[in-house]
């Protein structure tokens, strides 16, 4: 089996870390693999939930995509874990938002309740964090109204922080497509957001 | 000139958008500060769409509703060991395609079957049989009922064309009866009983003038009947065993690849 550590130049101690759980999950170490799950289905539900938000539909494709690792753990070609897994959660939630477009149903649900967001803490300055509830509601719901494209450009660009190139590689368009996604895709919010821009000035 | 939002509704919010973004250079990028300049909505524009930038990336973590790890048995079934390994790489979605080639080749192979089972065809299983059973059940037909009757036609129904054919074909060709589709060619032993050899025997004389074409309802063309028929001598079972192997093999995708998923499924 091919060393993934002398192949790859690894300063990072996490990313050797996962180099590690990654190499003895190929050997057949499940304990290993799911050591990267615990490290990894936080941040990997959190960027799903935003492609597909509908909180049973992203925790399907959160855990067919770890299936799906664990299935072609032999096609991890060295790099970054967490960008490989990432990669594999994309385009588990883009076929999910493809299906939902051949066959609309009804629109996301309202993301109502406040079990999908931490706790705020005690501390907190209670109008604060009412605004920033509010705030978020009003952002999420924005969000699920655009459309599927536009939706994953943002999350990818501004949330999870890849650069156009990246985001190109991994939804597989051109970098004016991702540009202009996202461009249209703000635009699309701030109409949406229109009468409650208030929350996000200043 | 246009005021207010009518002058606004001309510009270009992409540009302002891109402009939030930090994705101008030179030129767009002047061209879109001077309009921001110009413009109070579309300065506001620009604000409102950098605010909503940096609240989306400020958008707190969902929190995950389950544990995500996989159990031993899920495990088993994602990669699964000895021959099990091998018949779910079958069903994976990379050789999606096995699906629409096994439906493709068993169609086919159907297609084929039921092709070479239709009396008509020359190449056909039943061809075939109607060959061997054809001789005394044609022969009987031919003298009990078609040569009585259709003896008197037969001479005007007859294809010059095909005819001059069964001319150049020689005696062989005489006594010879086409099935009514023009099938399988059967030899009919002319004028075998002493009861019917008038009828018979016209029906033989005219057919050994015109080429012995025996006249049957509908066969105008005797000779090509013959000509496939006798083609057909070599080549008859090819059809029907590659149909079944095309069908058995179809079948074989399917099955494989339903159980390929049935594995991979758990």
């Amino acid at each position: 089996m091919e060393d993934l550590r002398s192949t790859t130049v690894v300063d990072d101690p996490v990313q050797r870390r996962d180099l590690i759980l990654l190499e003895r999950a190929r050997a057949g170490d499940l304990e290993a693999f799911n050591d990267l799950v615990v490290c990894y289905q936080d941040q990997l539900f959190a960027l799903v939930v935003r492609m597909v938000p509908d909180r049973d539909q992203a925790s399907d494709v959160t855990q067919e995509a770890f299936f799906s690792a664990y299935r072609n753990l032999a096609g991890f070609r060295g790099g970054s874990v967490k960008s490989w897994l990432n990669r594999i959660a994309v385009n588990a939630a883009m076929d999910t938002q493809r299906a939902r477009k051949r066959r609309p149903v009804q629109p996301y649900p309202e993301l109502e309740d406040e079990s999908w967001q931490p706790p705020a803490s005690e501390d907190a300055d209670p109008v604060h964090t009412a605004l920033t509830t509010e705030r978020t509601t009003a952002l999420n719901a924005a969000l699920a109204s655009i459309t599927g494209d536009q939706r994953t450009a943002i999350v990818l660009y501004d949330v999870e922080g890849y650069d156009y190139a990246e985001i190109a590689e991994m939804t597989g368009v051109s970098l004016g497509t991702v540009k202009s996604r996202i461009h249209r895709g703000r635009l699309a919010l701030r109409d949406r957001l229109a009468d409650r821009m208030e929350l996000f000035r200043g | 000139m246009p005021y207010g939002s009518e002058r606004h509704a001309q510009h270009d919010p992409l540009l302002v958008a891109s402009l939030a973004a930090g994705d101008l250079a030179d030129a767009d990028r002047d061209r879109a500060a001077a309009l921001l300049g110009d413009c109070v909505e579309c300065r506001v524009l620009h604000d409102d769409l950098v605010s909503i930038s940096r609240a989306t990336a400020a958008l707190p973590a969902a929190v995950r509703p389950r544990d995500f790890r996989i159990g031993p048995e899920q495990a088993a079934r994602l990669r699964p060991g000895g021959w099990r390994r091998f018949v779910a790489a079958f069903g994976s979605p990379r050789l999606a395609m096995t699906r629409q080639l096994g439906v493709g080749l068993a169609t086919l192979g159907l297609a084929g079957l039921l092709i070479s089972a239709l009396p008509s065809f020359p190449l056909g299983m039943a061809g075939s049989a109607a060959a061997s059973a054809a001789p005394e059940q044609d022969s009987l037909d031919s003298r009990d009922q078609a040569a009585p009757l259709v003896a008197p036609s037969a001479a005007p129904a007859a294809d010059p064309s095909a005819a001059a054919a069964d001319a150049s074909a020689g005696p062989s060709a005489s006594g010879t009866s086409a099935t009514p589709f023009g099938g399988e060619a059967a030899v009919v032993p002319a004028a075998s009983e002493p009861g019917r050899v008038s009828a018979s025997d016209d029906v033989t004389a005219q057919n050994e003038t015109l080429g012995g074409n025996d006249g049957t309802p509908g066969d105008g063309g005797g000779a090509v009947a013959r000509d496939v028929g006798s083609a057909d001598g070599g080549g008859g079972p090819l059809l029907p065993i590659a149909s079944a192997i095309l069908l058995a093999a179809g079948i074989a995708l399917l099955v494989g690849r339903r159980l390929a998923r049935r594995i991979t499924a758990g």
